[in-house]
């Protein structure tokens, strides 16, 4: 028996290859997951290790509190005097101090702009270029070229070189806080042994050079030390800790991290889960694949089933054949998706590049873990849903063998079956209410309900839809029949002779289309609330920000707007406190702030914002509300350099819910903020002004890192960015199209091999071949258009369900009828794709081979 | 043997409508090679009802599809309605198949998703053509389904259904119809009702038939008659009675036997 199962397998390579087809890509896809984070987290993971070198301990100035890389706001260390290096050389156990500066400084290109491919923080770092030992303590290493030793050279990292063309030689700007410099380059550095650290980029300088550029000559921001042969690293920190002044620290190597990275490994986290989230919808995809294939084939198999119940196969056998087959089926897949997994990593990580979130990279890492999630993955559900078809096998008679031609069984369904589709969409549709409606939830437990509740709703819509694919196939087929005259109408016959058929192979394009139609009209709704809510908070028609819209940009440039005759200039600037124990983020404004932006006042006015003062702060009401604050109230805050901020409420405003500016909870008067951080930097300056864009921008063009927008254009840019978001999903999403297409192609390639005669006859009786191929087509297109219309009706039920929740958010339901006729036509684009194959076999036939077979 | 074929002068002498010249059909290449046929040569006289006889593995099935275009000599040439048909291409050939050829299949073929009416008008419907209501009421008059029009072929009798297959063969008024073993899927009653139905379509519409059958019966109802065995046309017969064509069946095989 078993023997007859893998021969049968073998006799059927293109059958069972495109019925794996279906799994491989699910399977490819977590396991690509899995490879890339695994990759990306083992890069963050050498960042770290690297980020000091084999220095024994590193001393900088002391702070607060340790600031987190996901703030917007400037960095701001608390730099040493260059001669405290000196000092630590002296201590007796220490070989080598080196003093480096760190800071960040953008780059810009020959044309003075700043580079926008990078959108990662731009590290600049300067120490001894000269001595070895430096060198060989600094985490940069010399990748090509030289190190710079004179103030007016650097060396970039080699991302940067290549993205921009650059060769030694070439002349390009830096800018940190004053205007923007020249350096010469005199060569490309790698970090440690990472081949890229992501979107971020690096520039090397000599001591002195960096000193200029980040505007601190005589000091310093950390001292990188190596210890005597023999002395061990807690001896040599607790030797320099003795020496040091209070506002110095000494730490080790390990824990003083150059990057935190805690934002970059929880976002590869979310990152992971979401790629295993999108391989679970593939899977879930290819079931509904099996599920139907084997179906299709187990019908077609009616005859040889019954010979083997004949010759004495107990039922049991038969249904050990038929999941043997399944198994097997699944194995295959797995060890091919596994395999498809490594390039399909690769392209996950070109697909971040090309959207500009470019990840750190290594070595690729391939964890046993990947290979037996895998294919325990792949074969349970490859078997999960052979379940159905085997047990229909056992089923099949002994007479069977006897009877004339292969026939689909009649299912019918029973009061039970009713019962069961109409209590799974029911519990589907609870569920995601409830994960959308019920109040205190967390976010799993919204998520997890919300999924688990859109995967029964499938499953439901899928037990119902032979029922409504007769008449959906008849009214879509109107269609094939106008255009595809006498074959397009065959083709609307076929496609309503199976309608169990039809269903299923369109319900696993229902699956895909439903998913990017809610993704579609979700984003659609959020896309317009957030567009109002901009527009609701800013009443300027100039915003200015960094090239990229979120980076930090020089505080010049507010002071360069203000200047100009006819100009009202509000700038906000941003850094981090640390207040009730938390940290958060503290804006500085402007006196004027209240003539550009509108706040929502819960207490106080416009007006507020000038009157801060040195003591004054704007809070918002959740903040309020978690501490208990009112006007009047105080509170303190501390910033990482250790200030003590003494704060009076003066107003409290409510941000609108999406806070699309990102502005933070507290809010300062410039002078206060200006007083208490030392390099302040610019989030945005809102300008309001009769002076054309052009004029305004030349006003700021000594800042290269400072853009000017209109208002209409910067409101475009972030839907440019909520758009490429989107794109990113539907990437993703794409896959389980993909997948429901092998779907397509197989019920096709089944349907033409079973109806092999009739073809015949069609010819013989005058059916040309481009007849055949189009009738095929047609079916295909009638088929992948009853997925869409599902798949869409269902989308937009449950977008609709998710917009009704975010009501309170001011989200309103906003259906994207572009986006969604496009998803039509990709729809037919698919059937036609996926007809191809099928098509070409079906009008290749011989008729007089067709006519004969049996 | 050369009795028969002088004798093989038809009643009404017409035109010929199919003529096949020194057919050799080759399966295969080298020792394993079967020659199916080994040089026919025959004309289908217009508004005839020709039978084709052989025992199984006579090449009487490969010649018909050679005929008809379903398969192509290994030498020699076939024209129907004076056209060669053996270098046409498919689209051709399909094309060809539209005008002037009609098929009767042992099985029927017909589609189950389709009515008994649609089955007859689906040779115009891929031709694009409109049917001639008046000749397609009369046809499933005669054919005796005019109260089956809506019916499926599953709702239909075998009888039945062929006779839907021929109507179906018939709607295009084809030059030359070509009968498969018609009544080889069914009981004796039925198979004489169909037959009758061929006759009739010859005599009342002077339609030209080839069938292939190894019924004797069925081919008592053709004009003509020609014996097929080991690949050659060994007897051309005129019209004949059951017994007369059983005879030279038994003639033959036993000069095969010897």
């Amino acid at each position: 028996m078993r023997t007859a199962t893998v021969k049968g397998l073998l006799g059927r390579k293109l059958r069972t290859g495109l019925t794996a087809l279906a799994i491989v890509l699910g399977v490819a896809m977590i396991a690509g997951a899995f490879i890339t984070t695994d990759t990306m987290l083992k890069a963050s993971d050498d960042l770290k290790q690297a980020s000091y070198g084999t220095a024994d301990a590193v001393v900088s100035g002391r702070t607060a509190f340790k600031l987190s890389d996901n703030n917007n706001g400037a960095s701001q260390r608390k730099s040493i005097p260059e001669s405290l290096a000196k000092q630590v050389q002296s201590v007796p156990q220490v070989a080598f101090a080196s003093p480096e500066v760190d800071g960040e400084a953008k780059l810009t290109d020959k044309n003075g702009k700043v580079d926008k491919s990078s959108s990662g923080p731009p590290f600049a770092v300067g120490f001894d270029t000269s001595n070895p030992t430096a060198r060989d303590l600094s985490p940069f290493k010399i990748r090509s070229g030289a190190l710079p030793t004179q103030p007016n050279q650097v060396a970039i990292d080699k991302g940067t070189f290549d993205r921009k063309h650059y060769r030694v030689g070439d002349t390009i700007g830096a800018i940190a806080n004053g205007s923007v410099q020249r350096f010469t380059i005199t060569g490309t550095v790698t970090f440690g042994g990472v081949n890229s650290i992501g979107s971020a980029s690096a520039a090397v300088f000599s001591l002195q050079g960096a000193q200029q550029l980040l505007g601190e000559p005589g000091k310093v921001d950390s001292i990188l030390v190596r210890s005597k042969p023999g002395v061990s690293a807690s001896e040599v920190r607790s030797a320099i800790a003795q020496t040091l002044p209070a506002t110095a620290q000494v730490q080790s190597a390990q824990s003083q991290d150059r990057f935190d990275l805690s934002g970059l490994d929880s976002f590869l986290k979310i990152l992971r889960t979401a790629l295993l989230v999108f391989g679970f919808i593939s899977l879930f995809v290819g079931a509904f694949i099996i599920f139907n294939t084997l179906s299709i084939t187990v019908a077609q198999r009616t005859k040889e089933f019954g010979l083997l119940r004949m010759i004495g196969a107990s039922r049991r056998q038969v249904l050990g054949s038929v999941v043997l087959e399944a198994i097997v089926i699944g194995l295959i897949a797995s060890i091919v998706g596994i395999a498809a997994g490594f390039g399909l990593s690769k392209l996950i990580n070109a697909l971040f590049t090309s959207s500009g979130i470019d990840l750190p990279t290594a070595g690729t890492v391939f964890a046993g873990r990947t290979v037996i999630v895998a294919i325990a993955v792949g074969v349970g559900i490859t078997t999960l849903a052979g379940l159905g078809p085997a047990l229909r096998a056992t089923r099949i008679a002994p007479v069977a063998a006897l009877r004339e031609g292969n026939v689909d069984p009649v299912r019918k369904r029973g009061k039970l079956g009713w019962a069961v589709t109409i209590l799974t969409s029911a519990i589907g549709i609870g569920l995601v209410s409830y994960g959308v409606f019920a109040n205190g939830l967390d976010a799993t437990s919204v998520l997890v309900s919300m999924g688990v509740g859109s995967l029964l709703l499938f499953v439901g819509v899928a037990l119902v839809a032979p029922q409504i694919a007769r008449p959906l196939a008849s009214v879509i087929g109107r269609a094939s029949e106008r255009f595809g005259g006498s074959a397009g109408r065959l083709a609307r016959d076929n496609a309503m002779r199976n309608p169990h058929r039809t269903a299923t192979t369109a319900a696993a394009l229902m699956i895909g289309i439903a998913l990017v139609t809610f993704v579609a009209v979700l984003g659609s709704s959020m896309r317009t609330a957030f567009d109002t809510q901009i527009g609701n908070t800013v009443k300027s028609n100039y915003v200015v920000t960094a090239p990229d819209g979120f980076a930090p940009f020089s505080a010049g440039t507010a002071d360069a707007l203000a200047k100009q005759p006819g100009v009202t200039a509000a700038s906000v600037r941003e850094d981090q406190v640390k207040a009730f124990g938390d940290k958060q983020s503290i804006d500085g404004i402007d006196a004027t702030a209240g003539q550009v932006l509108q706040f929502n006042w819960k207490s106080g006015s416009n007006a507020t914002l000038a009157q801060l003062g040195s003591d004054g702060a704007v809070i918002t009401k959740k903040f309020a509300d978690k501490h208990d604050l009112k006007v009047g109230g105080t509170l303190t805050a501390q910033s990482a350099s250790g200030d003590k901020l003494n704060l009076t409420v003066r107003g409290i405003q409510k941000p609108s819910e999406f806070n699309p500016l990102g502005l933070a909870d507290i809010t300062i008067s410039r002078q206060l903020f200006d007083k208490t951080f030392e390099q302040p930097k610019l989030r945005y300056v809102f300008v309001n002004t009769s002076m054309p864009e052009k004029q305004l921008a030349a006003s700021v063009s000594q800042f290269p890192d400072a853009k000017v927008w209109t208002l209409a254009a910067y409101k475009k840019d972030q839907d440019k960015q909520f758009t490429s978001f989107l794109n990113i999903l539907y990437a993703l999403l794409a896959l389980s199209v993909i997948v429901s297409l092998f779907g397509i192609v197989n019920t096709l390639v089944l349907s033409v091999f079973e109806r092999t005669r009739e073809l015949g006859m069609l010819r013989a009786v005058g059916m040309t071949r481009r007849q055949v191929r189009r009738m095929i087509r047609h079916e295909s297109i009638i088929t992948a258009l009853i997925g869409a219309v599902l798949g869409m009706v269902v989308g937009v039920f449950l977008s609709a369900l998710v917009t009704q929740a975010l009501s309170q958010y001011d989200v309103g339901f906003h259906l994207p009828i572009g986006t969604l006729i496009a998803f039509l036509i990709v729809s037919i684009v698919a059937g036609v794709l996926a007809a191809i194959g099928p098509a070409r076999r079906a009008g290749k036939l011989n008729v007089l081979q067709a006519l004969q077979y049996e | 043997m050369a009795d028969g074929l002088t004798n093989a002068a038809p009643a009404v002498s017409t035109r010929p409508v199919v003529s096949a010249m020194s057919i050799t059909r080759r399966y295969g290449e080298g020792e394993s090679a079967v020659d199916a046929l080994r040089g026919v040569a025959l004309e289908v006289m217009s508004g005839e009802l020709t039978s084709v006889m052989g025992p199984s593995g006579s090449g009487k099935s490969t010649l018909m599809h050679i005929l008809a275009g379903l398969d192509r000599p290994t030498q020699g040439t076939v024209e129907i309605a004076g056209n060669d048909i053996t270098q046409m291409n498919d689209n051709e050939l399909t094309l060809l198949r539209r005008e002037h050829i009609g098929f009767i299949f042992q099985f029927f073929n017909l589609l189950p998703m389709l009515s008994a009416e649609e089955n007859i008008l689906l040779p115009l419907s891929l031709a694009g053509e409109k049917p001639d209501t008046e000749w397609v009421d009369e046809l499933i008059g005669k054919v005796g389904l005019a109260d089956r029009r809506e019916h499926r072929p599953s709702e239909l009798s075998g009888g039945q259904q062929q006779r839907v297959a021929i109507a179906r063969s018939l709607v295009t008024r084809p030059t030359v119809l070509f009968a498969d073993e018609p009544t080889g899927n069914l009981d004796s009653t039925t198979s004489d009702e169909i037959l009758q139905l061929l006759r009739g379509s010859v005599d009342d519409y002077g339609q030209t038939i080839v069938m292939v059958t190894h019924d004797a019966g069925a081919a008592a109802v053709a004009d003509r008659t020609m014996f097929l065995a080991d690949g050659l046309l060994v007897k051309d017969l005129g019209r004949s009675s059951s017994s007369q064509v059983l005879a030279a069946m038994n003639d033959i095989q036993t000069a095969a036997a010897r």
